[in-house]
């Protein structure tokens, strides 16, 4: 089943009086599942593509379709409802709200989704945390966490309202290999116990080597789209 | 919308930089109290000159023949006349709790080679306590009670030296036109706490009066203590028009001070404008700094699926806390100086003797008024509120792409 399918992706950013193509002509599809990594060199648009999946932005042309919809002409407030429904957001600085205790940062994603019964909400986040592993830190604030530990909490808050996809934008670059490679564990068995897709952009060969199927990028084509 | 988010948010994310946040509220907190205190002291002060007018002066109603001059520096004799019957009926009235008569005259009080001219109250002894009450009154001996005694003002005493028991001589033109001078001595020295009878004034009883300058039972002023009290005043002063006496309510006569009290509570109003001025400029900067600062933080939010009004009501409510928080402090700060002040007062007294036979009380009492509190309060919250609009359309406008890498 098809999560996300790309149909001649094009993106350009105008640059002064230039205009500089970002994405070129990409297709592709996600299935669900999936443990897909984008690998490429800076500026080879895997964070434009990113962003174009989990619909931050739209494509100059072509269609982003997600679950079966084309997401083309939806509105701001349309979009907005099917990132808080469909997408978890994993991203390379965490992102967590700083005023926020680990629990209530994960609690927002599903109040934000529209889940209005508090106890159905408690029970989700309590059961996301634990699943990461941050079972005793539900009212840490994030100053009070490592590295590590915002990650694991910005999984649990992608994860808790079981989107159809997973986006993580460089999950690993800002942490130490050990606590890299623990996050990348942590993917993978959500990925394999609760059927998460998950779409990484990445640097790192570790997470290249674990992906499921890794799509390279450069200068804005798909240069290679191996499976293993 | 998903209001109890935003308000939680935006409740907490006030104390995100609490330095910054109080400085920009200083504003603010200036601006309400000054619009309180400004307004309490100049509400007190309108209250405390209408009621040195009722409780020394001239009661709710004061009555006066009806060419007699108002300006309170000239005391004609020729203008005093006999209260008539028709009068005395309607003071007799459910509607007059009391009243009594006074004569103003001019006379000169002579002290050894010293003299200076002054006014002297003649007063009806047994109908006087019923009208003013005179609670506040302080008396250093005792009222006059035989012939030839008088009471003086304690500032006038102060300033002719003169003493209880001191002779004095006091020179005044009769009703009928002949020059009299009489020995007086000094019983009582009176501090009413107004400059309108603490200065340069005798106390002298009418019966008394009425030899000295031979009146024939004539007067210049008749107050009236209302049984409603000053709600009815303009009422019974409109009933009261009488062909010989003219009737003026306690706020009538002193409107020439409530005038310039009006520019007073225009520069508080001014003044008040300005700090809210600065405090707009304040919290529009500190809302858009913190829409800088928070781009990663918006943009995260908007990939959750937060919508963009949502955005922008998080940062009119951020802005509207701080107008509470600052409207808050200075409502707190203002009402407790003005509670303070309207039980204690603000000694003037240096003040109001220095202005002279002015009706002005020595002590002004500061008003303090929940519905004042409250309109200075939402005043500033609007302010803070309207402030943060701005600013917080910028934070709508940040690109979710961008803001999620912290661009």
């Amino acid at each position: 089943m098809k999560v996300c399918s790309l149909e001649n992706i094009v993106k350009t950013y105008p640059l002064g009086d230039l205009e500089v193509t970002a994405l070129n002509g990409i297709n592709l599809s996600i299935s669900k599942g999936e443990f897909t990594v984008f690998a490429g060199p800076s500026g080879s648009g895997k964070s434009t593509l990113l962003n174009l999946i989990g619909l931050l932005d739209s494509p100059s042309s072509g269609s982003v379709i997600l679950n079966g919809q084309n997401t083309k002409g939806l509105s701001e407030r349309q979009l907005g409802v099917t990132r808080a429904q469909q997408i978890g957001f994993i991203f390379q600085s965490f992102n967590l709200i700083p005023v926020l205790s680990a629990f209530e940062n994960v609690e927002i994603a599903l109040q934000l989704s529209n889940v209005t019964n508090k106890q159905e909400r408690k029970d989700k986040t309590a059961a996301a945390l634990e699943a990461v592993g941050l079972a005793d830190f539900f009212d840490r604030r994030p100053r009070q966490l490592s590295g590590g530990q915002q990650q694991r909490v910005a999984i649990a808050r992608a994860l808790v309202k079981e989107p159809a996809l997973v986006i993580a934008d460089e999950p690993t670059a800002n942490l130490d290999s050990e606590n890299g490679r623990q996050i990348l564990d942590i993917m993978q068995h959500l990925n394999a116990e609760k059927g998460a897709t998950f779409i990484f952009s990445t640097h790192d060969p570790m997470v290249v080597q674990q992906a499921k199927r890794v799509i390279r990028l450069q200068d804005g084509v798909i240069t290679a789209d191996e499976t293993f | 919308m998903k209001w109890s988010l935003l308000f939680s948010l935006a409740f907490r994310n006030i104390f995100r930089n609490k330095k910054r946040n109080f400085i920009s509220s200083v504003a603010i907190i200036a601006g309400v109290f000054a619009l309180i205190f400004g307004e309490g002291l100049v509400d007190g002060i309108d209250e405390s000159v209408i009621r040195g007018q009722e409780t020394v002066l001239g009661g709710h109603v004061l009555l006066r023949p009806t060419d007699y001059p108002t300006d309170g520096r000239n005391y004609p004799l020729k203008k005093t006349i006999i209260p008539d019957e028709e009068l005395l009926n309607f003071l007799r009235s459910d509607e007059v709790a009391a009243w009594t008569t006074r004569l103003y005259f001019r006379t000169r009080l002579i002290k050894g080679s010293d003299s200076l001219r002054i006014k002297t109250i003649g007063y009806d002894r047994k109908k006087e306590a019923s009208v003013f009450t005179q609670k506040d009154w302080q008396i250093q001996g005792q009222w006059p009670e035989k012939s030839q005694q008088i009471a003086i003002g304690h500032s006038f005493a102060s300033l002719m030296e003169l003493n209880i028991g001191d002779q004095v001589i006091l020179e005044a033109r009769s009703r009928p036109g002949a020059i009299n001078a009489l020995d007086y001595t000094i019983t009582g020295i009176v501090n009413a706490h107004n400059g309108g009878v603490d200065a340069f004034t005798a106390w002298m009883p009418l019966t008394e009066v009425d030899t000295f300058i031979q009146t024939e039972g004539a007067r210049s002023h008749i107050a009236l203590r209302l049984a409603n009290g000053r709600a009815m005043a303009e009422e019974v002063a409109q009933s009261l028009q009488h062909n010989d006496w003219t009737a003026a309510t306690a706020i009538s006569e002193v409107a020439d001070l409530m005038e310039i009290n009006k520019f007073r509570r225009k520069a508080f109003s001014f003044i008040s404008l300005i700090l809210m001025a600065i405090a707009a400029t304040g919290i529009a900067n500190t809302i858009i700094m913190a829409a800088y600062e928070r781009v990663a933080e918006i943009g995260t939010l908007r990939a959750m699926g937060m919508q963009q009004r949502e955005i922008l009501f998080l940062f009119i409510i951020e802005g509207a806390f701080l107008g509470i928080f600052a409207g808050l402090v200075g409502s707190i700060l203002s009402s407790l100086l003005n509670y303070y002040l309207s039980i204690y007062g603000i000694d003037i007294s240096q003040q109001a003797e220095a202005i002279g036979e002015m009706a002005i009380p020595t002590s002004m009492y500061t008003q303090f008024s929940v519905a004042q509190i409250l309109y200075a309060m939402s005043f500033g919250v609007l302010v803070s509120l309207l402030a943060s609009i701005w600013p917080a359309t910028h934070a709508v406008q940040i690109n979710p792409a961008d803001a999620v890498r912290g661009d």
